[in-house]
């Protein structure tokens, strides 16, 4: 696996939503003074969204579901998917997506299960999508992803190397396949190197509790030795240069890590637009936020944008999609 | 690669990505002990090699290391693909 193609699946609208509360790495007492300039300096993460430990990724999933309805106009009973991409459930067992259906009420015909999957979700669930749908005989299908994670409950709040990276957002994105459009709409790959398991892992803390923890190091390792050449593979699949995307939408790591792999694919700093400053690493929603904070702005020009996710597994995932959605909102704060 | 062949230019450019003074390391200095290290800086040197010599140091080979010659003698032995 797996280089992939989907004809006829486009994204209709993008529905991203944060909490309210913010904390400024430059403010963050974790961290010596001149240790914060250097961190945001060097990370390019100044701002980071933190939810209440009462939140749940199920509450800013459903305030996104029932935007993005809204928004589109879609009636509960058209559709066909509802699948979510998390890593921080409140609770293993039930899903997060059938919990959504029932709160939400979603028909029984509406299938929905959960993808735990980090920072490569959301290209893990749009590929997953869009196979749903092709299958689907006769009639056009809609599907709704959500994806996103409350990472700042996933960690040790007084681990240095985590706490001023990791932020908390979801998305709701909109999909719908249209058997009268017979042309290719997204090109995918997604791999995995599981060797790179413990590079971003649950650990014991000592104290009786788990924790997320990363190896910063590894991580940049892995994301720059292996996320160029799927890039590459995926450009070669498609049969189009490197020139070919308008936009090259990163999974919002760090700096760091996104610096190294747009300079090696040698992609202009204009095509690669960040969220990272204001928003962090919200895991996998920071594709489809970073999409709705530069989309106004956007200049179509091939129609075609190249996303690619990267991060707990390791697992490397990256589209070249058509993007040409009838909205994609900047984040609300919910 | 040739920018770290000799020790004393390794050195110059740790001094510069470390922020220390000129003289401040030696080449038997222990790294965890630079007066500016940590992770976030050791992730920086990293990704700095990398950008110079296309180098990919993971975190076993950092933790290897105890001396800034050690370093240096694997920085050169990889760009020499000896490592």
């Amino acid at each position: 696996m797996a280089l992939t193609n989907y004809t006829g699946t486009e994204i209709i609208g993008i529905v991203n939503v944060v909490p309210k509360e913010t904390e400024d790495n430059l403010e963050l007492d974790l961290l010596a003074p001149g240790e914060r300039q250097a961190l945001v300096s060097h990370t390019g993460i100044r701002f980071r969204k933190v939810a209440p430990k009462e939140t749940t990724i199920r509450d800013l999933f459903a305030r996104a579901v029932e935007k993005l309805l809204d928004k589109t106009g879609w009636d509960k009973e058209s559709i066909d998917v509802l699948v979510c991409v998390t890593q921080s459930p409140e609770m293993v067992i039930p899903s997060v997506s059938c919990r959504l259906h029932g709160d939400l009420g979603f028909p029984n015909q509406t299938m929905c299960f959960d993808i735990n999957s980090g920072c490569s979700g959301f290209i893990y669930g749009l590929n997953t999508v869009s196979g749903l749908l092709s299958g689907v005989a006769g009639r056009n299908a809609r599907a709704v992803l959500c994806c996103g994670d409350l990472s700042t409950h996933l960690i040790d709040s007084s681990d240095k190397s985590v706490r001023p990276i990791f932020s908390d957002g979801a998305s709701a994105i909109a999909i719908e396949q249209d058997h009268a459009n017979s042309g290719i709409t997204g090109y995918f790959n997604l791999e995995t190197d599981g060797k790179g398991q413990h590079a971003i892992e649950m650990q014991e803390t000592g104290t009786g509790s788990r924790a997320m923890k990363l190896n910063g190091i590894d991580v940049f390792g892995y994301s720059v030795r292996l996320v160029p050449q799927n890039i590459l593979d995926l450009l070669s699949f498609s049969r189009q240069p490197v020139e070919f995307p308008d936009l090259f939408v990163f999974h919002q790591a760090n700096k760091l890590i996104n610096e190294s792999i747009r300079k090696k694919l040698a992609v202009p700093e204009e095509k690669v637009p960040y969220s990272i400053s204001e928003y962090g690493n919200t895991a996998s929603a920071s594709i489809p936020l970073t999409l709705g904070t530069v989309w106004k702005q956007y200049r179509p020009h091939s129609g075609w944008i190249l996303v690619s996710g990267f991060g707990v597994g390791f697992s490397v995932a990256s589209a070249l999609i058509r993007f040409n959605p009838e909205f994609c909102d900047s984040p609300e704060e919910y | 690669m040739s920018k770290f062949l000799l020790l004393n230019d390794f050195i110059r450019f740790l001094e510069e990505e470390l922020l220390l003074s000129e003289g401040e390391i030696l080449a038997e200095s222990e790294i965890r002990s630079l007066r500016t290290w940590s992770s976030l800086n050791a992730l920086i040197l990293i990704s700095r090699i990398n950008d110079e010599t296309g180098i990919l140091l993971t975190a076993g080979d950092l933790a290897g290391c105890k001396t800034v010659k050690e370093l240096h003698r694997l920085v050169v032995d990889k760009s020499n693909g000896i490592n």
